[in-house]
């Protein structure tokens, strides 16, 4: 009951300074903001840094309409060889294959959908990203095109999510919700794409398909190394260990061996292993300034707000307060200016990541970086006003005796 | 030693250090007894020791010698002193609370204790009667009978529709009387005021005195400041200091 009434009057404390919270309500939002994008900053290493700061890309050369130049056993071939070098720590072949006329049929893994390039959940413009069997992402505004028998027509209709395709045929029928409409980037014109995990792939490829030809769109492959070691510079070496010219990954199209084995591929796209360290050191003192400029703000905040209640500490110290019903005042007062901040601060955040093209979905803000960035605002004004609160134990009540 | 006390002071000296080698007397073998029920005043010029009493004998500062002995046996029912039981209580009626750590003073302060600064000192985020029941929020009182108390008070002090007029918006006389409701709230038994006259017109300064008058008449004993002699006539009795020795 007491308490309520403690944590009731520090709401009053928050919202009665006027301007002072206004002020600091105003720095809180801000900092709420800096906070959100720093660590998204570092979110963003999990998800699309991972090709361009250590991966290699390698396309099938000539993938177009109507062609394929890499076949999928070729692109095993391909992918269980480089596997097997000491630098590598995932592959991953993106492959397709054609239903019918006008549809061409992508296989992703969930798991490792950063790595695909044309398919990356980055890309998505409306929805999410397929996370299990049995669901699908389409090229944006795709249309396709249905044959309806004995009327010798053709019926042509658009995919949008939260409808579901169905495959069927004898006796087997396959229900594919789709979950996304994803931008298309794919050269392949006229064709309607499908992009479903490697289960599913394989089950339309076996059944519905009449074992149409499988093909590799594309290989994707990552380096071993932390990218969260900005001092580490073990990706640097194993991309210089891998570059074209000394290593298997670069095969040479005029070789009818190599070709054979492994089909053929585009040059490989490697990422500049010198200028990728410097931008991860950068992108990573950018972050640990950011979030560290944030807790000295908040640190400093409680030590301010002790400061600027110094008298009402003194009145309350007087009147009998213990020093844990005073904390609890200062805490609540604390709490409420950030806490208000944060929402302020991380929804204009949410409106220009909103803005920018992002979702919850593409994993650059998740549930962690509100976390993150709620425990840095929010969160560390207990600590802060803990340690803030050594400096209160000295205010003396006596300075009340003293005119003002 | 008059059993009928409520606190009473034996030799008290407060000794504050300038420096290292400097050292000046604020207060010089003080003997006092307050008594429930009286207003006692304490006058004298500016320096002569008047608040460094009323710091000591709050339990806000401690004496370099001396003892405060307090009458627990007419302390507030809710008081409990920490690490002494009621036996021993009871047999020695006054207890030094010089002897007493800053938990124990602080819980003499809640329970006993009320003050009126010079400078009303309310708080300017809460509204006049917030002010008041704040002296009561840590407290286990339900909230319902708090604001009864509070409100009583305000018709007694005659500030009528001020309850939720935040202090800059009261008159100095009108926040005295507001500082006066907060110290009250809580039925101290002793009631420390310094200066509480000193920055109110005379006219203002004398209604408040009088209604300081009818705290006392409820039992509470009123300790007051002043440097202003003539209002001696509303005090039970007039303790001068000089140098922080009492001249009487």
């Amino acid at each position: 009951m007491a308490i309520w009434r403690l944590i009731k009057n520090s709401i009053r404390f928050a919202f009665r300074a006027k301007k002072r919270w206004v002020t600091f309500v105003i720095i809180f939002a801000l900092l709420s903001a800096f906070v959100t994008l720093f660590v998204s900053t570092f979110n963003g290493y999990t998800t699309e840094k991972l090709m361009s700061q250590k991966g290699f890309y390698i396309k099938a050369a000539g993938t177009s309409e109507n062609t394929g130049t890499v076949t999928e056993q070729q692109g095993i071939n391909f992918r269980n060889d480089i596997i097997a070098l000491p630098q590598v720590e995932k592959v991953t072949l993106f492959r397709y294959f054609d239903l019918g006329d006008s549809i061409r049929i992508f296989s992703v893994e969930p798991d490792s959908r950063w790595m695909f390039l044309e398919a990356k959940p980055s890309k998505i413009v409306d929805g999410k990203y397929i996370t299990k069997n049995n669901e699908a992402l389409v090229s944006l505004d795709a249309s396709i095109t249905a044959d309806i028998g004995n009327l010798s027509a053709s019926l042509t209709a658009t995919l949008h999510r939260g409808e579901v395709l169905s495959f069927k045929k004898d006796n087997n029928e396959l229900d594919i919700a789709i979950v996304g409409e994803i931008e298309d980037t794919i050269n392949a014109p006229g064709k309607f794409k499908l992009f479903v995990s490697d289960t599913t792939f394989d089950q339309i490829q076996e059944y519905y398909s009449d074992n149409s030809p499988v093909f590799c769109y594309s290989i994707a492959i990552l380096v071993k190394g932390d990218l969260f070691k900005p001092f580490n510079h073990d990706i640097k070496n194993n991309i210089e260990a891998l570059s074209p010219q000394t290593s298997i990954i670069w095969i040479n199209p005029d070789d009818p061996v190599e070709t054979s084995q492994y089909g053929v591929w585009g040059e490989p796209i490697v990422p500049d292993a010198r200028a990728s360290e410097k931008q991860r050191l950068t992108d990573f003192l950018y972050f640990f300034v950011g979030i560290l400029g944030g807790m000295v703000l908040v640190l400093l905040y409680n030590a301010l707000i002790v400061w600027f209640r110094k008298r009402e500490i003194a009145v309350l110290r007087a009147m009998g307060y213990k020093k844990r019903e005073i904390r609890i005042n200062l805490l609540g007062e604390s709490l409420t200016i950030s806490l208000l901040g944060f929402i302020i601060g991380l929804s204009a955040m949410l409106i220009y990541f909103w803005t920018q093209g992002f979702t919850f979905t593409n994993q650059v803000i998740t549930p962690l970086t509100l976390l993150m960035s709620f425990g840095i605002v929010v969160g560390l004004s207990i600590p802060g006003l803990l340690i803030a609160s050594v400096s209160f134990t000295r205010v003396n009540p006596i300075l009340l005796f003293k005119a003002r | 030693m008059s059993s009928n006390a409520i606190l009473r002071c034996e030799k008290v000296t407060k000794i504050y250090r300038r420096g290292r080698s400097e050292s000046v007397h604020a207060l010089k073998d003080i003997d006092l007894e307050i008594r429930p029920g009286e207003i006692i005043m304490i006058a004298g010029p500016s320096g002569s020791g008047k608040t460094t009493l009323l710091n000591v004998l709050s339990g806000l500062d401690k004496p370099t010698k001396g003892k405060i002995l307090f009458n627990v046996a007419k302390a507030s029912e809710k008081f409990k002193v920490k690490g002494l039981d009621e036996e021993t209580i009871k047999k020695q009626k006054f207890i030094d609370i010089t002897q007493w750590d800053e938990k124990q003073l602080t819980e003499y302060r809640r329970y006993n204790v009320g003050f009126i600064f010079q400078a009303w000192e309310l708080i300017p985020t809460l509204k006049a009667i917030e002010n008041v029941e704040s002296s009561l929020y840590p407290l286990d009182i339900p909230i319902g009978e708090i604001r009864d108390r509070a409100k009583k008070l305000f018709r007694k002090v005659q500030l009528f529709d001020k309850e939720n007029a935040f202090p800059d918006q009261l008159s100095g006389g009108e926040q005295q009387r507001v500082a006066i409701c907060r110290a009250l709230i809580k039925e101290p038994k002793i009631v420390f005021a310094d200066e509480p006259t000193g920055n109110l017109d005379s006219e203002t300064g004398e209604q408040i005195l009088r209604q300081m008058k009818l705290i006392s008449r409820e039992g509470a004993a009123v300790v007051l400041s002043t440097h202003n002699l003539e209002l001696r006539k509303f005090a039970d009795r007039v303790i001068r200091l000089h140098d922080g020795q009492i001249t009487y």
